[in-house]
């Protein structure tokens, strides 16, 4: 019951599978339209608009570092903004120290992976190899981000430096002294032959989409290979897991890891985008606002919590300009979203439209429920 | 077959979606050609902090009525109207960098004020400058931002920490204890006590720092009774911070107390229960209960068009101040260019009838020379006027070395770098 | 005298803690064990539960019938929020995280809307008493005494009545309570209910130690909830205070030794070693040693 298999559609094979929504060549046509679209945006759009897009899409690759662990992996992280922000100093700090003497980011960017990944990689020894699971996970996590937050917000004091870095409490990263270079935006390459991508800039906005582009794609792989299926299976019974041989603490080390060096490369992005790290993103509602974008698009999901994350951004900042009831406006939005679809809203509007679509053709009528958004029951 | 089929409809489904709102970003229209000027501010109007920041778009709504009701100003050969853009920054930093982007970009705006404290301001103030548009902070703050595109308009330590602390000193003697919040805008606070300590010859006998969040004092407040100081400095910051003074009421800590955090924002004598801040000195720049003919017609008219402002606080004054001070400028400069309406600005922007007295910008600064007044809270939650302070010039970039009509170095000064006074900073 | 002063101090230090943890997790994980949802609104329960006690307070009540006003006003409030929103969400620890912040999100924004930056104050009663050179508000001793109180009550409940049976076996085996008549849907509701007015009246303490606004409840929440996981879902209320018991010590040693500062991170640090060495929680971790003790 195949397709046929064409070229294009071994191209697109590794990125196929049950674990994502969204294999079939009509979706993947739809998403080179839309990807088109994003490319030509800085053409048809204005300024403002490219900047936001690149925020947007920096937000997604946050919403993406969650939606790895907790819908596939059943880990859910209530500090998965610590290691956003982790990202964001580390590439700072590391990016005003060796600008001058080095011309370029690269060091610094790598540096912006590196370190939460090798932080996840300490907390999360300590965590899976204690047994540490479900909601105590997530607490113990949101308890590392607010550690992490109370020390950084008490660094106003000028001794706090790191090299050419000031780490300056919560009004923010910035120079040592006046002599010392300013947090610079993304700069590639060696020697002379360097491009800048200025945040402000189509450019910066095209590497962004590039490097989302290359996340999803890159995850989409993960999670439809053998390792996204032990994945799935630690997520929906552990102890199943374990007796067909598998390690499920390195198998959960090992994500928690590559969702934490997603999220600093996010971070990273974030701080070379505005130019600005603070420590505001270590706190309970920067936290939260992760898990709620991964909630409301629906966490087994990649491309649904993309979507999301896009909507619920563009939203915010649109209610912001409402005055006093925004916030009011977007905790309707989230209460409405949640009751009308407990698993993901996007997931769920997702299945709708292709229901319908399978009934206007005439196939499909008793359609199973698509396996990686079914509910096992315990 | 059926299987494939059915996965392609869902996938579809999330595209289409997703077409949504590529669609919904790209049609937001474009600024039109400007015929307004364009003032764009950011506030917390929801969050934590609006009951202390509110106040500041009646001050920005009034100023520009009154300017467009006389109407408007001649700038670029044409009379424009202001159109105040007023944004909710929800009390959430990455949302002030956001908005200002948007000030900036979409609404391409002349001038951008935003920001309560430290941490907002900074993350508006930085995508503001760095995009050569003149940024306004204008409520007090810590002072020495040495920044070509930044103005403030109220007052800062030289206005505040030294000549109040100087005639509490003289008042109640030279023992004193300090405690405050964690963060940048108290760790300066902490270091001017210290500047203002040795220039008075007061003796700073503990100096601690407490992280937003601590609501337990019992230890401290022990700590400070061993102390026995002739009066205590403050710099608590928060509603579990405020929970300090009932425990310390009931612990008996009668010692006088002194504040710049307290009542001039949030108007905490009319929101704790009596006699919780008995014995409080606060030194505002602005404040309804401040004398003169000025001070009185502004909280009247301020009450006029809102009548539910519960009490008018120097977010009013300073945002009202911000705005007239802007005005000036522009028609001085006769244009809205950048960098004319900074010479105009620098050529010390003067507003005899601000709400708090005299207000004059000074351009080798970008801070203003303004009265400030040292009030006491009694028992009844009732503000005593203890003293006024005078108008008091901001000197401070000048005396690190700094002409800001020269040249900006973009950064923030803290009384350590004054070489003078290098002598307070060392250890005990 | 000095010295008997001090060792006062530290000794209602603890209580004034260990008293702040209670008072704020009680509410709290009556409505996490019982029905697996987290309750990110909770602290705008006990901002209702505050303002309703300062009105009452206002308008002539004694200061313990607005205690109890303000339990029935976040009670009903809780039943409200229940019916509507959180009877979709049982057992979904994380989907009620979510909804539960949107709640919050709407109760504290709209009560700025409704009420504005009324003023809203209540003072401390109660006075203080002295031991040497140091001196003690009595009110925050009798805050601890009430969050026993509370605990004691809600255990009672649950060891004594036909509701407690019932929500016990309810939490036990749903499927197995409804089989055998129980209706499982009130017991939810009436559980949120109580749990709701728990917070309402741990409000109503608070509000007299503190300033009243629209995000009153907010700074509780993190550290309630921190204490309730602390302690664990195997026996929920000797959990809490075990957590309690233990947060309450580290952060009066360590804030009296070095200072606040200190003392705040250490309760950080306390629960993030606690969680790593009794990976379910205090209560779980001490049951089964006890269950591995009589094994053997």
């Amino acid at each position: 019951m195949r397709e046929p298999a064409k070229p294009f559609g071994r191209l697109l094979a590794p990125f196929n599978g049950q674990q994502t929504l969204g294999n079939s060549r009509f979706f993947w046509a739809c998403w080179l339209i839309i990807v088109v679209a994003l490319v030509l945006l800085p053409f048809i759009g204005t300024r403002y608009q490219v900047i936001t897009a690149s925020n947007f899409i920096i937000s997604a690759i946050l919403a993406l570092s969650l939606c790895l662990i907790w819908g596939f992996c059943g880990i859910l992280s209530l500090g998965q903004a610590a290691f956003y922000c982790i990202g964001g100093y580390a590439y700072g700090i590391v990016a005003m120290n060796l600008i001058e003497r080095h011309g370029n980011t690269n060091v610094a960017i790598l540096a912006g992976i590196a370190a939460p990944a090798l932080f996840a990689a300490v907390v999360g020894a300590l965590m899976f190899f204690s047994r540490l699971k479900g909601v105590y996970v997530a607490i113990l996590m949101l308890v590392t981000s607010l550690l992490l937050g109370l020390f950084m917000r008490q660094t106003a004091d000028p001794s706090y430096t790191m090299g050419a870095a000031y780490l300056g409490g919560m009004n923010g990263l910035s120079p040592a002294t006046a002599n010392d270079p300013q947090l610079p935006s993304i700069i590639l390459g060696f020697g002379e032959a360097v491009a800048e991508f200025d945040g402000r800039g189509a450019s910066f906005y095209w590497l962004v989409l590039g490097i989302g582009i290359a996340v999803y794609l890159a995850l989409r792989w993960v999670v439809n290979s053998s390792f996204g299926y032990v994945l799935v299976a630690v997520r929906e019974d552990p102890e199943r897991a374990e007796t067909f041989g598998y390690d499920v603490r390195l198998v959960q080390l090992g994500a928690f890891c590559l969702s934490a060096a997603i999220a600093g490369l996010a971070g990273t992005l974030y701080t070379a985008w505005g130019t600005y790290i603070h420590p505001d993103g270590f706190s309970v509602g920067a936290n939260i606002l992760v898990v709620i974008w991964v909630a409301v698009g629906g966490r087994k999901d990649l491309t649904a919590v993309i979507v999301a994350t896009m909507v619920l951004s563009w939203l915010s900042i649109e209610l912001a300009t409402w005055g006093e009831i925004s916030l009011l406006m977007l905790g309707f939005i989230l209460v409405g979203a949640m009751l009308a679809a407990p698993e993901g809203a996007f997931i769920a509007l997702g299945t709708g439209i292709g229901r319908l679509r399978a009934r206007l053709r005439g196939v499909g009528r008793k359609a199973p429920a698509v396996y990686g958004v079914q509910e096992l029951k315990p | 077959m059926i299987t494939s089929l059915y996965r392609l409809k869902c996938a579809g489904a999330a595209l289409a979606c997703a077409l949504g709102f590529v669609g919904a970003l790209t049609a937001t229209p474009a600024a039109a050609a400007k015929s307004d000027i364009v003032l764009c501010t950011i506030d917390d109007l929801s969050g934590d902090f609006s009951l202390m920041s509110t106040p500041k778009t009646y001050g920005y709504k009034l100023a520009v009525k009154e300017i467009n009701d006389a109407g408007g100003i001649k700038v670029d050969g044409a009379v424009k109207k202001i159109k105040l853009v007023s944004y909710d920054g929800q009390s959430d930093v990455k949302r002030y960098q956001e908005l200002a982007q948007r000030c900036v970009f979409n609404d391409e705006a002349d001038v951008v004020m935003a920001g309560y404290t430290g941490a907002e301001r900074e993350a508006a103030r930085k995508e503001v400058v760095r995009n050569k548009v003149i940024y306004w902070h204008n409520n007090q703050g810590e002072g020495g931002i040495a920044d070509k595109y930044s103005f403030f308009s109220g007052p800062t330590p030289e206005q505040q920490v030294l000549p109040a602390l100087k005639a509490m000193i003289k008042e109640m003697g030279p023992r004193m204890t300090f405690i405050g919040a964690d963060y940048n805008f108290c760790r300066a606070i902490g270091q001017w006590v210290r500047v203002a300590a040795g220039l008075y010859g007061g003796k700073i006998e503990m100096e601690e720092y407490f992280p937003f969040g601590v609501s337990q004092w019992q230890s401290t407040i022990d700590k400070i009774k061993r102390v026995k100081p002739d009066f205590q400095v403050h710099c608590l910051v928060g509603a579990e911070h405020a929970q300090f003074y009932p425990q310390a009421q009931a612990a008996g800590l009668v010692t006088p107390m002194w504040s710049n955090v307290t009542i001039s924002d949030g108007y905490e004598h009319k929101r704790f229960a009596p006699p919780s801040l008995a014995n409080m000195y606060v030194p505002p720049g602005y404040i309804e209960d401040v004398p003169g003919e000025a001070s009185k017609a502004f909280a009247t008219k301020i009450r006029a068009m809102f009548p539910d402002v519960v009490y008018v606080n120097e977010h009013a004054a300073f945002g009202y101040v911000a705005v007239k001070a802007m005005a000036e400028a522009w028609k001085k400069a006769g244009t809205t260019a950048p960098d004319a309406v900074i010479k105009a600005l620098e050529s010390d922007v003067s507003l005899p009838d601000a709400p708090g007295g005299p207000w004059t910008l000074r351009g080798s600064q970008h801070h203003a020379a303004m009265p400030t007044y040292l009030f006491k809270v009694d028992d009844k939650h009732q503000l005593q006027l203890i003293t006024e302070l005078g108008v008091n010039e901001p000197t401070f970039l000048t005396d690190v070395g700094v002409d800001m009509t020269k040249k900006a170095p973009g950064r923030q000064f803290l009384p350590s770098d004054n070489p003078k006074w290098q002598s307070y900073f060392k250890a005990p | 005298m000095e010295t008997a002063g001090q060792i006062v101090s530290w000794i209602y230090q603890y209580f004034d803690n260990f008293g702040f943890l209670l008072l704020a997790g009680v509410g709290l994980i009556l409505i996490y064990s019982m029905m697996g949802v987290i309750n990110m609104a909770h602290g705008e329960l006990m901002m209702i539960g505050a303002y309703v006690a300062v009105s009452a307070f206002h308008a002539g009540a004694p200061v313990l019938v607005a205690i109890v006003l303000a339990g029935l006003g976040a009670g009903l409030a809780g039943v409200i929020i229940e019916q509507l929103v959180i009877r979709h969400f049982y057992n979904q620890l994380l989907s009620s995280l979510v909804v539960t912040w949107g709640i919050s999100l709407i109760i504290s924004q709209g009560t700025l809307l409704l009420l504005g930056p009324s003023v809203m104050n209540m003072p401390t009663p109660l006075g203080s008493f002295s031991v040497g050179p140091f001196a003690f508000g009595v009110y925050r001793l009798v805050m601890f005494a009430a969050a026993l109180v509370l605990i004691g009550g809600v255990w009672a409940i649950f060891r004594w009545t036909r509701l407690g049976e019932r929500a016990q076996a309810t939490m036990e085996n749903p499927a197995m309570a409804r089989a055998l008549g129980i209706d499982t849907r009130r017991v939810y509701m009436l559980t949120f209910g109580l749990g709701a007015a728990l917070g309402g009246i741990a409000g109503a303490m608070f509000a007299m130690t503190a300033t009243i606004s629209p995000f009153f409840g907010q700074n509780y929440t993190p550290m309630a909830f921190i204490t309730v996981v602390v302690g664990g879902g195997a026996s929920p209320i000797l959990g809490l205070a075990y957590a309690g018991l233990y947060l309450a010590g580290v952060q009066t040693i360590t804030s009296n030794v070095f200072n606040e500062y200190v003392g705040y991170v250490s309760v950080m640090a306390a629960a993030f070693l606690a969680l790593l060495v009794m990976p379910s929680g205090i209560s779980d971790f001490l049951e089964r040693r006890r269950t591995r003790a009589t094994q053997r």
